[in-house]
């Protein structure tokens, strides 16, 4: 029995031997398939980067105005006491009025000679002087990097930027050897003795105190296994280990594990990579770390959030000396380096605020780039988007946005609502008119609590801030004819009246039902009166007003029927925004321009998106809307715009739905559009019109926002007359008008009669000075005070013989 | 299994023999198989075969050689597509297209004609400016150097950064009209002439007449001679020695019967 037993354990040994040999080779080759295939084809997910529009510093430039000091910080420069010898550092003195800037390496496209260390002088806020500190000649402008909004992540939050091995400096690769893998160049893969080593001081401990991986063995477990601290995951991690030492050069594994390791957190990102660890850190670059920083990122690996400089000064100390202690031990470094190395202070960095500065315009992008880039191209390749977003801007535009609603909310209690998702929202966009360049955009009042985007996915009736739209048309049908045609001056009776359209009968009636009875096309603009411009448009016809809309920048589908005069077909706050732009812009439209350029991360372009412009009406037209709209900040109902101080000369239109549901305001002044819209998603009523929800916050924005530029005027086009006017007769003004005011006509057709109602002197005015300039030089405005009509009153028709250019 | 170890052998033979004899050959300067180029080199033969500018001096002979059949016109075609768009420094250097010395030189020994006139006016003093205007005029300027050596896309950038910062200055809208009417997209260029005309009519009426000048060699191009008359007359009136706009006046007058009537607005 013993010898059946024998036998048939030698038999059966060399076949289980050979059978445990050919399993385990098959598992070795597939483990080195997978291991060649994942390693050789691995990259990394880097986010890609949204960048908002650079600030460029000029000598005149306010720089309290635009925050320069404040900017700095968001661009993660650090104040040092005296001369700036690094990247990314400044001094101000601010006894001298002098800022020094060392600037940080970014590659700006635009950036005219690369010049690093900048000096400015500052007088009174303002900036005086540029100059290169290197070179010492004057500049005429320094444009520094732009900010970033966001980075565009998938589902994991990992901030990384990849770094190459010969941008590292070698006393950080030899302090991250020293303190984790001091043989990296001598084993393969596995270090025994640091096994036997790390046993040895664990048994002694009696609990884990020290760590036998290798670099190598750390990188497999980061790119192919979990953290789970098992024996059959450390035997295929020692594995692969040997596989990955068998196929790839130490320099290879170590420019890898450079760009693996996970290095902490900054808020609910993960700082992966040498690079990113001492922007975040230190504030600087990899090439200018001091050792001392290099000796704290090398012993952070061992336990990140630990030792992390924001956390734990204190213990980043102790780990920071043990890793130079270990240096000098080696012979990495002097006895004099590792002294002074010593005596460096870690402090704390405060880093600036890792929030989305414009979720709503990042969302808008992220559709936008995501029809024209590959799959997955904008979280895993590591872009940068430029984009023409203004931080200042959106800040002011965020700013007010809340304050609007919180104060609206404190003044009307009603609008108050339990849930989040109930309350009362607005939204705001800003356009530069001459580029189409979107400045700020906010879709809604909380990112958190309601990603729809009310700026570009709500659809809205405008109200009466479509009424331009049929304004336009009425001025320019049929130009060619002079009979049949309105004038600024023309009379239209605003009184109760009935369309019969299609065979249905329409009342439209005017806000509080207050009817002025005879006025002219300015006054019923400027009132916004209901039952006027109906009449204007059912003169001018539906079809045309359609048309305007639709050269003016409306997309949205607009129905033909009479309604659509009142502004009750949806549209978008971004289309009113597109289309008032086009009123500012002397009639050139401009298609609204977010993106800008898209590179890679070397530099090379992808994308790039310019200023596209059409001529969409004539200059002429545009500036005969636009001076009746400016009409309605002066005396109509945008006028508490003026008393709340925002003296500009600007144009713009309220806007209110029959039930109070939605209330506007598109505006512009000659550099700058913005659209506020105000309401609730579940389009309950507000019962607040334009001018008291949506006009504070216009108002609020535009002054903030316009602090500091020059003061531009509407420049009337060749082919415009400006002449006097008595503001109640329509005629050329004389001596005697009380109000007089200054109206525009095309060439020829200008009124020549003076005016009969005050005509003791019947010489005919030949200029009012609307605006002059009052001794400080700042821009005052006579005020020409509305003719005294009270709400409801109807104003009769002036008895005179009615002039010739208008017979209504 | 040795006869194998054979055959590699005399393979490694023969393929070393091989080796050996091409680098002899090199080393005589008659290799079979040239060295590789470095980059440099073969960015310097690209040079050598093709010339800057060549595409545009075709275009232009065979355009000249189009109109030497027709009925030759009295002054030179100035302010035309193909000469505007490398604009000469003045009209006066153009010569008559039939005479000797308008016939194009051979493209190698010709130097490549300015993209900007100089006998555009000059840009203002900086110092006559507003802070944003004066950094914007920087811009153009560099935006101008980029035109000049033809890197369009660097000088569109320059211009339309010009903009953003001074929304309201005439000469980045004029030099935009000029970039986009130098790329051929003459629809393009129309409205930023027009606007940096509107922007100028209080302002350098040079540069104004400069503006109307171009729009109407883009009208010329478009076949709008109507408009293109106009506007050659704007800049006469506002320019009135402005020899291209006289020449391509007169040109126009020969191509086709003028009339008021159909003047735009």
């Amino acid at each position: 029995m013993r010898r059946i037993l024998w036998g048939s354990a030698i038999v059966a040994f060399p076949v289980l031997l050979l059978s445990a040999g050919v399993v385990g080779w098959r598992f070795y080759h597939e483990l080195e398939n997978e291991v060649v295939a994942r390693f050789s084809g691995h990259h990394w997910d880097v986010p890609s980067k949204i960048y908002a529009e650079p600030l460029i510093l000029y000598p005149g430039v306010d720089a309290s105005e635009v925050g320069l000091l404040d900017q700095l910080t968001r661009l993660d420069y650090r104040p040092v006491g005296g001369t700036v010898q690094a990247r990314g550092e400044y001094h101000y003195d601010q006894k001298k009025g002098e800022l020094q800037l060392f600037l940080h390496d970014f590659p700006l496209p635009r950036l005219q000679g690369k010049v690093e260390k900048v000096s400015f002088t500052l007088k009174g806020g303002r900036v005086e002087r540029l100059l290169d500190l290197d070179e010492g000649t004057e500049l005429s402008s320094v444009e520094l990097e732009p900010e970033v909004i966001t980075s565009v992540y998938d589902r994991a939050w990992e901030e990384r930027r990849v770094i190459k091995l010969y941008d590292v400096p070698s006393s950080l690769i030899k302090a991250l050897l020293a303190a984790e893998d001091h043989r990296f160049f001598e084993h393969e893969g596995i270090d025994f003795w640091r096994i036997i080593g790390a046993v040895r001081a664990n048994l002694l401990a009696w609990r884990p105190v020290q760590g036998g991986s290798t670099l190598t063995q750390q990188l497999v477990k980061n790119f192919f296994l979990t953290q789970e601290k098992v024996v059959s995951r450390k035997l295929v991690e020692v594995c692969m280990a040997t596989i990955v030492e068998h196929h790839y050069s130490k320099l290879e594994i170590l420019e890898n594990y450079l760009n693996e390791i996970y290095l902490g957190q900054h808020g609910a990102k993960g700082i992966f990579g040498m690079w990113e660890a001492a922007r975040i850190y230190f504030g600087k670059e990899p090439r200018d770390l001091t050792l001392g920083e290099i000796a704290v990122l090398a012993g952070m690996v061992k336990a990140p959030n630990t030792y992390s400089p924001l956390r734990h000064p204190d213990r980043v100390v102790l780990r920071r000396d043990y890793v130079l202690q270990r240096m000098r031990e080696l012979g990495d470094i002097t006895e004099e380096e590792y002294r002074a190395a010593l005596k460096e202070k870690i402090v704390p960095r405060v880093l600036p605020p890792d929030d989305n500065g414009a979720p709503y315009f990042v969302d808008f992008i992220r559709k936008d780039l995501g029809e024209h880039l590959p799959d997955g191209a904008l979280t895993t390749a590591g872009l940068r988007i430029f984009t023409s977003l203004d931080m200042r801007l959106q800040r002011i535009a965020q700013e007010v946005v809340r304050a609007g609603l919180a104060e609206l909310e404190a003044k009307y209690p009603r609008l108050r609502r339990e849930k989040p998702e109930e309350q009362l929202q607005a939204c705001l966009i800003a356009l530069q008119p001459q580029t189409g360049a979107v400045r700020a955009m906010v879709g809604g009042r909380d990112y958190l609590t309601s990603q729809f985007n009310r700026v570009t996915q709500a659809h809205r009736q405008p109200g009466s801030v479509f009424k331009p739209v049929v304004f336009l048309t009425a001025l320019t049908k049929e130009r060619e004819q002079r009979e049949g045609r309105f004038l600024p001056t023309s009379r239209i009776e605003d009184a109760p009246f009935t369309w019969s359209f299609k065979g249905k009968d329409w009342s439209p009636g005017n806000y509080k039902n207050e009817y002025l009875g005879m006025v002219s096309l300015r006054r019923a603009l400027e009132m916004s009166l209901n039952a006027a411009t109906v009449r204007v448009a059912q003169e001018v016809g539906l079809e045309p007003i359609r048309e305007t809309a639709q050269v003016l920048g409306f997309v949205s589908p607009l129905p033909l029927y009479p309604s659509l005069i009142l502004g009750a077909a949806e549209v978008t706050p971004f289309e009113v925004a597109v289309a008032f732009s086009t009123l500012a812009n002397q009639g050139l439209r401009g298609t609204p321009l977010t993106v800008k350029r898209v590179t890679k991360q070397d530099g090379e372009v992808l994308e790039r998106r310019g200023v596209e412009v059409e001529q969409a009406i004539t200059p002429e037209d545009a500036y005969m809307v636009t001076h009746l709209l400016e009409g309605v900040l002066e005396r109509g109902t945008a006028r508490g715009s003026r008393q709340k101080g925002f003296t500009r000369p600007a144009a713009g239109k309220t806007g209110t739905t029959d039930d109070y549901g939605d209330a506007w305001f598109a505006g512009y002044t000659p550099d700058l559009v913005a659209v506020v819209w105000v309401g609730f998603d579940q389009r309950q009523s507000l019962g607040l019109s334009g001018a008291q929800a949506a006009l504070p916050i216009w108002t609020n924005f535009m002054k903030r926002a316009t602090a500091g530029r020059p003061i531009a005027e509407f420049a009337p086009p060749p082919g415009i007359t400006l002449v006097p006017i008595d503001l109640q007769t329509g005629f050329r003004a004389t001596a005697q008008c009380p109000v007089v005011i200054e109206e525009a006509f095309y060439e020829g057709e200008e009124p020549t009669q003076p005016c009969p109602r005050h005509a003791a002197d019947i010489r005919p005015i030949e200029a009012v000075p609307d605006r002059h300039d009052n001794v400080d030089g700042q821009t005052e405005r006579i005020d020409p005070r509305s003719p005294p009509l009270s709400p409801g009153k109807t104003v009769h028709p002036p008895e005179e013989k009615r002039p010739w250019w208008r017979v209504f | 299994m040795c006869g194998k170890s054979v055959v590699r052998l005399c393979l490694c033979v023969v393929t070393l023999s091989l080796w050996l004899q091409e680098e002899r050959l090199y080393a005589q300067g008659g290799s079979a198989h040239a060295p590789h180029k470095s980059l440099h080199e073969e960015d310097l033969t690209t040079r050598e075969t093709v010339i800057p500018g060549e595409e545009f001096n075709d275009e232009a002979t065979e355009e000249e050689e189009e109109e030497s059949e027709g009925p030759a016109p009295v002054l030179p075609k100035d302010f035309s597509r193909d000469q505007d768009r490398r604009l000469s420094p003045s009209s006066a250097e153009f010569p008559h297209p039939l005479s000797e010395a308008a016939q194009p030189p051979e493209a190698a020994q010709s130097p490549e004609p300015p993209l900007v006139s100089s006998a555009m006016p000059t840009l203002p003093a900086a110092n006559t400016l507003s802070p944003q205007d004066q950094v914007a005029l920087h811009f153009v300027e560099a935006g101008v150097e980029a035109l000049t050596r033809e890197d369009f896309e660097q000088a569109k950038e320059q211009f339309e950064r010009a903009l953003e910062i001074a929304p309201l200055q005439p000469y980045s809208y004029y030099f935009l009209g000029r970039l986009a009417f130098v790329r051929g997209e003459h629809k393009k260029a129309l409205p930023f002439l027009q606007r940096a005309e509107l922007l100028l009519i209080r302002g350098d009426q040079a540069w104004r007449g400069e503006a109307a000048g171009l729009r109407g060699a883009v009208y010329e191009d478009l076949g709008d001679y109507t408009r293109a008359r106009a506007s050659y007359r704007l800049c006469l009136q506002l320019t009135p020695d402005n020899l291209r706009a006289m020449s391509a006046l007169a040109r126009l007058s020969s191509e086709e019967p003028y009339s008021d009537a159909t003047l735009p607005r």
